[in-house]
């Protein structure tokens, strides 16, 4: 009596782990494979150390060259697998550096240095199963040491020319970008949040509405109020008679739009660029900015609220009295 | 009874020591309201590690665009910050610690005033000179557009 309930509870377990193996076997059909992708270009300028850590850490999603372990290609992981390789090349792809400018290859490195700085690169799960993937204190001085080289040497602000023409080129109707954000002249009027410089010898100014401003003051960026924009305006140094640095040439005004239901995909943030005397928009599908735009933000902006440049917490509050 | 006195007696330690003592000073994000001045220039000074911004009204905007000097009227803040580096980004660098702020206001061409707000000024420099300086400030520039479009 004893024997046959034994004998049929181990034959349900069997049962189960067979239905279990047949169905993970089933799902390995639905498995779409990794597009291969030609390899074009790879970064030629750095040195062997920097290219040894981004070839073992970071090219079984960043290229177009994977060796993934045999249990990335099991479903249902391959899924995620495939969808983070995805992403990944979509934003940044060392095996098509080709396409790369030499500035835009300085932002990139800036951009890698600061993930592994903040711990965000290799993606945490992935550096969970992939141990050797990790990158260590030592070797991000190794990175950190080459970015930095390649702006240290990089060229002074200009001295003051006179100011290029401008006025007049304005397009008669102000441009939209692919996302749907309108550019507004508006923001000239509103609120300076901050001010800011980039390792790219430009110069910044962050305004923002009369809500993001509130938004600001009262730390309410988790999330950030629906209808807050805030605009950088982007400009190139100019060495002034003082020796000071000035904004001279006009860049770019880049807008972060707040609109949690319409911009879902990008945090609820709807970006846009508008670049040169014409307000030329970036992007040309309303996917640049899932593209080009929100990982960055999102990896290393995320305690406030996505956005980089918000007031540091660091005056006393008895100084606004004093001010005023 | 002499418990109670003691009770008293802590009690009225608590409440001075609350109320005797300003409370400790709080740190928070300060966005600086200009009032209805507008932001119309900035400038960044690596040796002092300071960044400024300068506001005006349009009379400001006016004297500082087009070299008016005939312009009166005229209000303008500088308002100094130390800059920092980003914590949230190697690379880049964003105002800190507010300096000071100087106000000039130019009530005829030949009265102008000017006024200093916290941190003295590295250099010492006069009013006068510093009054030279803001008002030698050129206004940023947007494609085909005015910070002040109607005049
Ligand atoms: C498991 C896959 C995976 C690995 C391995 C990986 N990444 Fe990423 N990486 C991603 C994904 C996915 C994103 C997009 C994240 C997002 O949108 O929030 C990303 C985004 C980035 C970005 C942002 C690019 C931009 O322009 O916005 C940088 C920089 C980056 N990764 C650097 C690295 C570096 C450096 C390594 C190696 C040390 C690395 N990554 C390893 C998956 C990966
Ligand atoms: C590699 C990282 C990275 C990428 C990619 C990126 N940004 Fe930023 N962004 C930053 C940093 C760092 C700052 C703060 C420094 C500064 O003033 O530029 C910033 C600041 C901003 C600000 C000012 C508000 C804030 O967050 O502080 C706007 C607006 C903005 N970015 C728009 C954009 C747009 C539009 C795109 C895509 C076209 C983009 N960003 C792509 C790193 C990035």
């Amino acid at each position: 009596m004893e024997a046959t309930k034994k004998s049929i509870r181990i034959r349900r377990i069997y049962l189960v782990l067979a239905a279990a193996v047949a169905v993970l076997a089933g799902l390995q059909f639905f498995t779409a494979p990794l597009a291969s992708r030609p390899v074009t270009g790879h970064i030629t300028t750095a040195p062997k150390e920097v290219m040894a850590i981004l070839e073992r850490s970071c090219y079984d999603c960043h290229s177009n060259e994977q060796q993934l372990s045999w249990f990335d290609h099991l479903a249902p992981a391959s899924w995620l697998v495939k969808k983070d390789i995805d992403k990944a090349r979509e934003v940044l792809n060392f095996s098509e550096w080709d396409k790369v400018s030499p500035a835009a290859h300085t932002g990139n490195m800036y951009a890698i240095l600061n993930m592994l700085q903040a711990g965000k690169m290799p993606l945490p799960p992935y550096a969970l199963l992939h141990p050797g993937a990790k990158v260590s204190a030592a070797e991000i001085d190794i990175i950190k040491k080459y970015t930095l080289s390649l702006t240290s040497k990089s060229k002074e602000a200009t001295t003051a020319s006179e100011h290029p023409a401008v006025a007049g080129s304005i397009p008669e109707k102000f441009p939209v970008s692919p996302n749907g954000v309108k550019y507004t002249n508006a923001f000239m009027q509103w609120t300076v949040i901050s001010m800011s410089t980039l390792f790219d010898n430009s110069i910044r100014v962050i305004y923002g509405n009369d809500i993001a401003a509130k938004a600001v003051r009262e730390e309410n960026f988790h999330p950030w109020p629906d209808g807050s924009v805030v605009v950088k305006a982007v400009w190139k140094q100019e060495l002034s008679p003082e020796g000071e640095i000035r904004p001279g040439e006009f860049i770019n005004a880049q807008f972060m739009e707040k609109n949690a239901q319409q911009y879902k995909s990008t945090e609820g943030w709807g970006f846009a660029k508008f670049s040169g005397p014409s307000l030329e928009p970036t992007g040309k599908t309303p996917m640049f900015a899932e593209q080009s735009c929100i990982s960055c933000h999102r990896q290393l902006a995320e305690s406030t609220g996505y956005l980089f440049d918000v007031p540091l917490k660091i005056n006393p509050d008895s100084i606004i009295a004093k001010i005023r | 009874m002499k418990y109670l006195f003691c009770l008293l007696l802590t009690g009225i330690t608590i409440l001075t020591s609350c109320t005797g003592k300003r409370p400790q000073d709080e740190h928070v994000r300060v966005v600086f309201d200009a009032g209805k001045l507008k932001f119309i220039a900035s400038s960044l000074h690596p040796g002092q590690e300071t960044i400024s911004a300068l506001y005006g009204n349009e009379a400001a905007y006016r004297l500082l665009s087009a070299g008016d000097k005939q312009a009166t009227g005229a209000e303008i803040k500088l308002v100094t910050w130390r800059f920092h580096d980003n914590p949230q980004y190697t690379g880049s660098r964003i105002n800190g610690a507010l300096l000071r702020v100087e106000t000039v206001h130019t009530v005829t061409p030949d009265s102008i005033t000017y006024h200093l707000e916290g941190n003295p000024l590295p250099d010492k420099a006069t009013a006068a000179t510093r009054i030279q300086y803001i008002l030698g400030y050129k206004p940023v520039q947007f494609p085909g557009q005015q910070i002040f479009s109607h005049h």
